[in-house]
């Protein structure tokens, strides 16, 4: 289920569903603040997350949709993003929003096993196995798009499924400030791309990174091609992101594309 | 003995994918003592998650500690504010409150919280006829910066 819809999500852009609150979860207060959404069989089998639900001065649920499709095309695991319309009872003063799929039925707070708070059984093996792949590939991800919003755990979920346990995974969220920032001008303006910096990370899941799966994740964005990355952003609708902000964006990420191998070989 | 303390309330989910949050433990903080009173949950051992469960009550003993530390020395800040925002997806931790009493230790104050936020949802929630004997867990941590240098 969750396969078929990270399939369908990549393939639209746009979703009209009538989405509803989950009434038993509380949202975290942040930039965009947002919505839980309550679990739906259809669209959302574990729930998910629609946001900004705040008058957001730049193109939050734009960056979230290119992001997720960008990673699904590279390989990295992000969490499928659809725009939609928020719905008139969520009270958001602006329509423009995404929703982000929980993609798991449970999601355990994992830093508690990375920090040695939990005895190292044979699961937390694992799971600290599968955090050294998933982990390399977001934080060079990250590098790519220009993602400084990882700096806290959250951003990182781990997921479990005991009806198939195979499906356990890492999955990053939240890169509505990437690709230009959170400020009312993009910080990729004009050369402002080219400023390739070494990001926050959570320093438990530093220890996991391992530079030949950067490498490797650099190389699989080096190969992704360039109309490929242009159609994800210029087939936003434009009350989503302005033609202005789709050029800024295409640019910076075929522009940091280029410098983002040398900038991973010189990670340490 | 405190006549303030803080408390949050832990839900627990089993599957984002069903059901609702259903409170399961109550934790209180004094200048003192962080004191949890809960009913244990089923956790299957083949997950992260069911492990979590299985060792609630050790795993809450580290992150008490760890919380503990994070505030040490900051004037007003709560292990309790720190505690809870770990708890994000199946076990959710409610705001923040506080209970003012007097002349109760913190046992009673949580004795009394557990039973007003937690059995009572719990019966509400049961039928009769399925309503199950729960065996109640406590535990107690001692947060001032002697005990947690001796732990």
């Amino acid at each position: 289920m969750i396969e078929e819809l990270r399939k369908r999500w990549r393939e639209e852009v746009w979703l009209d569903h009538d989405w509803k609150f989950d009434r038993h979860r509380q949202s975290s207060p942040g930039i965009l603040d947002g919505m839980w959404i309550a679990h739906d069989p259809l669209f959302a089998p574990y729930g998910a997350y629609l946001k900004p639900t705040n008058k957001c001065t730049y193109p939050a649920a734009a960056r979230e949709k290119i992001a997720a499709d960008l990673a699904h095309d590279v390989g990295v695991p992000v969490a499928p993003v659809i725009l939609t319309d928020a719905p008139p009872s969520f009270g958001s003063p602006q329509k423009e929003a995404c929703v982000s799929l929980v993609t798991h039925p449970k999601q355990p707070p994992y830093s508690w096993a990375l920090d040695g708070s939990m005895p190292l059984t044979p699961v937390v093996e694992l799971m600290c196995s599968r955090a050294k792949e998933a982990c390399s590939k977001i934080v060079v991800f990250d590098m790519w798009i220009g993602n400084y919003d990882r700096n806290t755990l959250d951003n990182i979920v781990y997921g479990e499924d005991e009806d198939a346990p195979e499906r356990a995974a890492f999955c990053a969220i939240d890169h509505s400030s990437s690709m230009g920032g959170c400020g009312r001008v993009s910080t990729w303006r004009g050369d402002g791309w080219s400023d390739m910096q070494r990001l926050p990370f959570p320093p438990v899941l530093e220890s996991h990174l391992d530079k030949a799966t950067m490498l490797s994740a650099a190389i699989a964005i080096h190969s992704v091609l360039d109309s490929e990355i242009r159609h994800c952003v210029e087939r936003i609708p434009e009350r989503y992101m302005s033609s202005a902000i789709k050029n800024e964006t295409v640019n910076g990420l075929l522009g940091r594309k280029q410098l983002l191998r040398a900038f991973v070989l010189q990670f340490s | 003995m405190s006549y303030r303390y803080y408390y949050s309330i832990l839900s627990h989910q089993a599957s984002l994918g069903m059901g609702e949050p259903k409170p399961f433990a109550v934790i209180v903080e004094s200048d003192r003592y962080i004191y949890a009173t809960f009913f244990p949950l089923d956790g299957d051992s083949s997950t992260v998650t069911g492990q979590i469960l299985q060792n609630f009550k050790s795993i809450l003993g580290a992150r008490v500690k760890v919380a503990s530390a994070a505030v040490r020395g900051k004037r007003g800040a709560k292990a309790l504010d720190v505690l809870r925002r770990e708890f994000a997806w199946n076990i959710t931790a409610s705001q923040v409150s506080t209970k003012y009493a007097f002349f109760k230790s913190i046992e009673q104050v949580a004795d009394g919280l557990f039973q007003k936020h937690v059995e009572q949802a719990s019966h509400a929630s049961e039928s009769v006829e399925l309503m199950t004997v729960h065996q109640q867990f406590t535990v107690c941590f001692d947060i001032t910066r002697q005990a947690l240098l001796a732990a």
